[in-house]
């Protein structure tokens, strides 16, 4: 059992005092940052990567991990409680979450979101465990050509997994606008300066971390300002720990909705967000009473709250074996990685064993503290509802500038971060979504970097991108992720004017 | 207002390819130059923008108030310029005050009790404990 004695010798690492204490750290401030409403994984991990900046790779790992897994807890209490979820994962949890607050079953709905969450962590580390070495042996094989043809999946799809075909277009916009930002500074192929205005403060290109401190922290905390009303809070009354009934009715859809989180995770694009909505519309079509979702249904919050931590927990699995995010959130985690002189890539795990082991470890244990801190002391978190938004939203930017001035002590990128924070503002105020552009800006690199290499390899004959087997299956479920959500509304549309012709018809 | 957004954006994408196409060639080279990339995502941006025209949507959502944004814009620029001559604890300080107060704090002992607080907090765990280094400024009986 090989298995075994590499996961021991993890736990031997993340079992150590200041790695403990760092995942402790991590998991604590995770959940604080996400409670604040507004502010999500993505937002939390940028805010919180500087603290790790002069760690050892496993320390900073463990740390970052442990606010990803800590924000996903957090963000559902808002949810529940507030109406206004701070990301879009928790989305879903206001449906039936703050129905049931509003009954006087928040405790219920609060318990079965830290449990659900919990299950499905743990199901998800199990299969991580399982599923990434192999699949990291698997991806060693892999050309220029198939990482171009990942990365354009990964682009594609996040923009694909929008509504209709107009949200879909916004996405794309803002991922190709992303691109364009990644394309700043120096090109590393050439050498030739690109887009730098003469400035050399962006020789060396718009860093990840101030797109995404800039946002998703900036551009939240000014719009959040301008907003008058302040969402009231559901008070917190009776047991936090749920009912045994509710515990019953929970159980399969956390279990269902874990699992389901996982597998849609690991897929490049399709985030906590949208394994949490199809969770949803799993567990209602399958209700024996779907009439009572939306108006207090416990297991509405059962299991798309599994299915965004199992998604969280899928989408490290890519980041992990293929060095590819697929997600905001696991980009800026990428970044991370690679600023602490990691490669990411299937050599990661094969060459650092002992900090992929001893971030699984980690992972176990940290969720293992989230619970006792979201189920025992969720209303010590509650509080921070409280805290005036007056001091709050300060306090949020001069974390970001913190984030961003360490990073390289010039007060250039403060203007960068302030310019891009108002880009964002305009952004949103035209209903642009951010997390493509800053998968974009992470992959756009990478992706310029592979596709030459690639044609290198094939003397410029662009045919090796469908040549190749694996490049080509890529490239053509890159085009069904574009094509699918038009094919799919035209149906949807040539289906419903077939019914009123019918009505029509009857009458 | 989608034609508007689509006409900005397919000047943007104008501008952003000619400067690509632009930039400086090896003629004599066998990997494919720095422009090849940026006009290519120039000519998508161009394509999506003339989709957008016929396509898109928008909607235009602001905040309520825009009053407390412009300010707070303001005093971030002016925390960005001051950071380094007075230094990360009295700048941070002065911000988080001044920010409070924007947003309509009025309770000033309070206000500084929590500003000073979290700005020599942060100071010292980043500083001292993650050795993140941070601008002294003003006070250099601060220590880094």
């Amino acid at each position: 059992m090989e298995i075994l004695q590499l996961l021991a010798d993890g736990f031997a690492a993340a079992l150590q005092p200041t790695n403990l204490l760092f995942a402790f750290l991590g998991v604590l401030a995770g959940t604080v940052v996400g409670v604040l409403p507004g502010l999500g994984p993505i937002s939390a991990v940028a805010l919180l990567l500087p603290v790790t900046f002069n760690l050892d790779p496993l320390a900073a790992m463990i740390m970052m991990a442990g606010v990803y897994n800590g924000a996903m807890y957090g963000g559902s209490t808002t949810s529940i409680l507030l109406n206004t979820p701070g990301e879009s994962s928790s989305v879903v949890a206001t449906l039936d979450g703050y129905q049931l607050a509003r009954q006087g079953r928040a405790g219920s709905a609060l318990g079965v979101a830290a449990i659900g969450s919990w299950i499905a962590a743990t199901l998800g580390i199990m299969l991580m465990m399982l599923m990434s070495p192999t699949l990291a042996r698997w991806a060693i094989g892999f050309q220029p050509a198939e990482y171009a043809a990942l990365m354009i999946l990964g682009l594609t799809t996040v923009s694909g997994f929008a509504e209709d075909g107009a949200t879909m277009i916004k996405a794309l916009i803002s991922m190709v606008l992303g691109l364009m930002l990644g394309t700043v500074g120096r090109d590393l192929q050439t050498g030739t300066l690109r887009f730098t205005f003469g400035n050399p403060s962006l020789s060396d290109g718009i860093d990840f971390l101030v797109l995404s401190l800039a946002l998703f922290a900036v551009t939240e905390v000014l719009w959040e300002a301008g907003e008058t009303v302040m969402a009231q809070r559901v008070a917190l009354k009776g047991s936090v720990y749920p009912t045994r009934d509710d515990l019953r009715r929970a159980a399969i859809p956390m279990l269902r909705g874990g699992l389901l989180g996982f597998f849609l995770g690991i897929l490049p694009g399709v985030g906590a967000s949208t394994s949490s909505f199809i969770s949803y519309g799993l567990e209602r079509s399958l209700s024996k009473n779907p009439e009572k979702f939306g108006k207090g249904a416990i297991e509405g919050v059962a299991g798309p709250e599994a299915a965004n931590n199992g998604a969280a927990i899928g989408a490290m699995v890519p980041l992990l074996t293929l060095g590819l995010p697929g997600s905001g959130t696991t980009a800026v985690m990428l970044g991370a990685l690679m600023m602490f002189g990691l490669q990411p890539g299937p050599l990661l795990i094969p060459n650092h064993p002992e900090l992929f082991w001893g971030l699984i470890a980690s992972l176990y244990l940290g969720n293992i503290l989230l619970l006792m801190l979201n189920l025992p002391m969720v209303r010590v978190f509650v509080k921070i509802l409280d805290v005036p938004k007056a001091l709050l939203l300060p306090l949020i930017l001069v974390l970001s500038f913190i984030g961003v001035y360490a990073l390289s002590n010039n007060p250039f990128d403060l203007y960068l971060l302030l310019g891009l924070g108002l880009l964002g503002v305009v952004l949103r105020a035209f209903g642009f979504p951010p997390a493509p552009m800053v998968l974009a800006l992470v992959l756009g690199p990478m992706l310029e970097q592979t596709i030459r290499q690639a044609l290198i390899i094939s003397r410029g004959n662009p045919a090796i991108f469908v040549t190749r087997p694996i490049s080509a299956v890529i490239l053509a479920l890159s085009v069904v992720a574009l094509l699918a959500p038009t094919v799919v509304a035209r149906i949807r549309n040539k289906r419903r004017s077939g019914k009123e012709n019918a009505h029509a018809n009857l009458g | 207002m989608n034609r508007a957004v689509s006409a900005a954006l397919m000047l943007l994408a104008l501008l952003y390819t000619v400067a690509a196409w632009r930039l400086p060639r090896f003629r004599l080279s066998t990997v494919v130059d720095a422009h090849v990339f940026p006009v290519t995502i120039g000519i998508v941006l161009f394509v999506l923008a003339v989709l957008f025209w016929f396509r898109g949507q928008i909607v235009v959502r602001l905040p309520e108030r825009l009053g407390p944004p412009a300010l707070m814009t303001l005093l971030m620029l002016l925390y960005a310029l001051l950071l380094r001559p007075l230094g990360f604890v009295v700048a941070t300080t002065a911000f988080i005050m001044a920010g409070a107060a924007v947003l309509g704090w009025r309770r000033w002992a309070a206000a500084f009790v929590v500003a000073a607080g979290f700005s020599v907090g942060t100071y010292y765990a980043f500083v001292r404990l993650l050795a993140v280094p941070l601008p002294a400024g003003i006070l250099p009986w601060l220590g880094g």
